[in-house]
């Protein structure tokens, strides 16, 4: 599409766009883009955005910066970011974009990609809007202070780690799970994560604080099963505890069975307070369970009228072995992850066999082992590829066992003659109970005498009383 | 078998003496640590691992630590602590995920509790009784 046809189409529009070709140099920006930068688009045009090399000439860095698209966006996927800037358009303050990301494909692949920015107030604005960010403002005086554009540069990386987004998937259990997670980003209800451990709800929280209205805040993880009864009950309603502050804005419990019954009944009269009132008080809550709730409310650990308070919404999370579809998005974002903690580029990948092997494999422990895996198979490695044998030895050997067939059919199962054996030894126990008298014996067996005849006959069960007579043999009541 | 390890990070020796014990006890091996730096190259090694990190003082390498040690290698549990009574502080390093943040008023004490109960369920071999009873 040429530049015509995209100022026909969005120059007017009130909303800053851009668009960037498949190189990620611009080649339209809006009025709108022209009035938030101070740039005239006949000066970006064609200048390249990167954050990893030395801008274009007469191209702000902070520019070049912010305005480029992250990796899955040249791969296809829309995504959005969250950038600090400053000085644009020049002598303003600080602000945050958030800009959002749409490809477009064309007949070989991408074709470009549309931006939209979106400016959040300026720090300070309101005495509600970001008391995080205001907190720059109040930090002590030491030897060496925070500066504002590194605590910046911290909160965006933090934010572009948990955006929902990046949960897109074509599995329609992931779908539901995103779509109840954008519900629950819109609301204050108390939401209740549900999966296996390692499954990733913890990430998924965090994801719904980004995107909720409560993003400029903390979001507070509370290890209830790990931490000490007393640290809890001071962490939250100690002297300027978090359930007070105004700079908390999510908290998330893990595993709230185990908080003490106390503190259940507590938070559980909160939560119906803070539904109540208006404007709504205290943090939001969100929590996480390994398991059902119900089994942990019938085991006693975790009371029912808190767990239901918890429950305004839940969202299960499925299994890593039920997403096996989303695995090579996991495995390449992991290894992303772990080349930054070794400071390296990432040129690590798999070989094909190895990938196969990964494939199989049900991962029990789901994303963590996932995790856990690719972190011990990095350290293998060797050329920039994880084979076969990097892979830990309890994984090859569980996919072999699950791949070795069954020995046979099993044993056979024939009806009829276990019908016949079954029978057979009912109606020798009736005729053993009448003493050999086939009327008594058909009574017991309340069948009809000429049917009872028949079956042993059949059964070929000997009428034991006929050959004692033809034998000439007397009977116990009849010798006496 | 991978050894447990408790990593302090802190200018002076105040943490490390008031934890020693409880590392010993629950046989956790102790290393203490000037530079935040230190620390990635310790958890590199895949151990259960628990840092407490005291911060205040060069705070953008404090609280950057906390941020790469969250997010790098979210099985290791992160208490922070701090001198002063400073909210905002606090907000942000739970907001960076810590496990745990412990300023005043919250007594300092309370960072043994937080710390065993934090062992109790990372790995390392339980404490007898009778070395608890110590």
């Amino acid at each position: 599409m040429d530049d015509f046809r995209w100022q026909s189409l969005f120059q007017h529009v009130r909303e800053p766009l851009f668009v960037l070709d498949r190189l990620r140099r611009v080649r339209f920006v809006n009025r709108a883009w022209e009035e938030l930068t101070g740039l005239s688009a006949a000066a970006v045009h064609g200048k390249t955005c990167t954050r990893r090399r030395a801008p274009d000439e007469g191209f702000p860095e902070e520019l070049a910066r912010v305005l480029c698209p992250p990796a899955e966006v040249l791969r296809g996927r829309p995504g959005q970011v969250r950038r600090w800037v400053e000085g644009l358009p020049a002598g303003s303050g600080r602000r945050w974009w958030d800009v959002e990301f749409f490809p477009l494909r064309g007949e070989q692949g991408l074709a470009c990609v549309l931006g939209r920015i979106t400016c959040l107030p300026a720090p300070g604005a309101s005495a509600a809007a970001s008391p995080l960010t205001d907190a720059l403002a109040a930090l002590p005086e030491v030897d060496k202070p925070l500066r504002p554009e590194r605590l910046a540069a911290l909160r965006e990386r933090l934010a572009g780690r948990y955006r929902l987004d990046l949960l897109e998937s074509e599995l329609p259990a992931v779908r539901r799970a995103l779509d109840q997670a954008r519900l629950a980003s819109q609301t204050r209800a108390a939401v209740l994560l549900v999966g296996e451990p390692g499954c990733g709800k913890h990430w998924l929280a965090r994801a719904i604080h980004r995107a909720s209205a409560a993003r400029e805040r903390a979001f507070v993880l509370l290890d209830c099963a790990r931490l000490p009864p007393v640290a809890l009950a001071e962490a939250l309603f100690g002297g300027g505890g978090l359930w007070h502050r105004p700079g908390v804005g999510t908290i998330y419990l893990r595993e709230p069975a185990g908080l003490p019954h106390d503190l259940q009944n507590r938070l559980r009269d909160l939560l119906a307070e803070s539904a109540w009132a208006d404007p709504p008080a205290g943090p939001r809550v969100l929590a996480g369970c390994r398991a059902d709730p119900m089994q942990d409310v019938y085991a006693g650990r975790l009371r029912e009228d808190f767990c239901a308070a918890l429950s305004t919404l839940v969202i299960h999370l499925p299994p890593l072995r039920e997403r096996l579809a989303d695995l090579p998005l996991f495995v390449e974002r992991m290894l992303d992850r772990l080349a930054e903690a070794d400071d390296e580029p990432r040129q690590i990948g798999l070989t094909p066999a190895a990938w196969e092997l990964v494939r199989e494999h049900r991962w029990p422990g789901n994303l963590r082992e996932l995790h856990e895996v690719l972190a011990g198979c990095r350290a293998r490695a060797v050329g920039g590829q994880i084979d076969v044998a990097d892979l830990p030895a309890y994984l090859r050997l569980a996919v072999s066992l699950e791949k070795q067939p069954a020995s046979g059919p099993g044993p056979a199962l024939p009806l009829d003659r276990l019908l016949g054996q079954a029978e057979r030894r009912i109606i020798e126990l009736a005729l053993a109970r009448a003493r050999g008298h086939k009327a008594q014996a058909a009574e017991l067996l309340d069948i009809p005498y000429p049917k009872l005849f028949r079956r042993m006959h059949a059964l070929g069960i000997a009428d034991v009383k006929a050959i004692k007579k033809r034998k000439g043999e007397k009977e116990p009541d009849e010798a006496t | 078998m991978q050894f447990p390890q408790l990593l302090i990070c802190e200018a002076d020796d105040r943490l490390k003496d008031l934890l020693q014990a409880t590392a010993a006890t629950h046989r956790w091996a102790l290393r203490q640590l000037r530079q935040p730096e230190s620390c990635l190259r310790l958890l590199r090694r895949g151990r259960p691992s628990i840092l407490v990190l005291r911060v205040g003082r060069r705070l953008e390498r404090e609280l950057a630590l906390l941020e790469r040690v969250s997010w790098l290698y979210p099985d290791t549990a992160a208490v922070v602590v701090g001198d002063g009574e400073h909210a905002p502080l606090a907000d942000l390093a739970w907001n960076l995920g810590a496990r745990y943040v412990l300023f005043p008023p919250q007594p300092r004490d309370r960072l043994l509790d937080v710390v065993a109960g934090l062992m109790g369920e990372a790995g390392g071999p339980k404490p007898t009784p009778e070395e608890r009873k110590r």
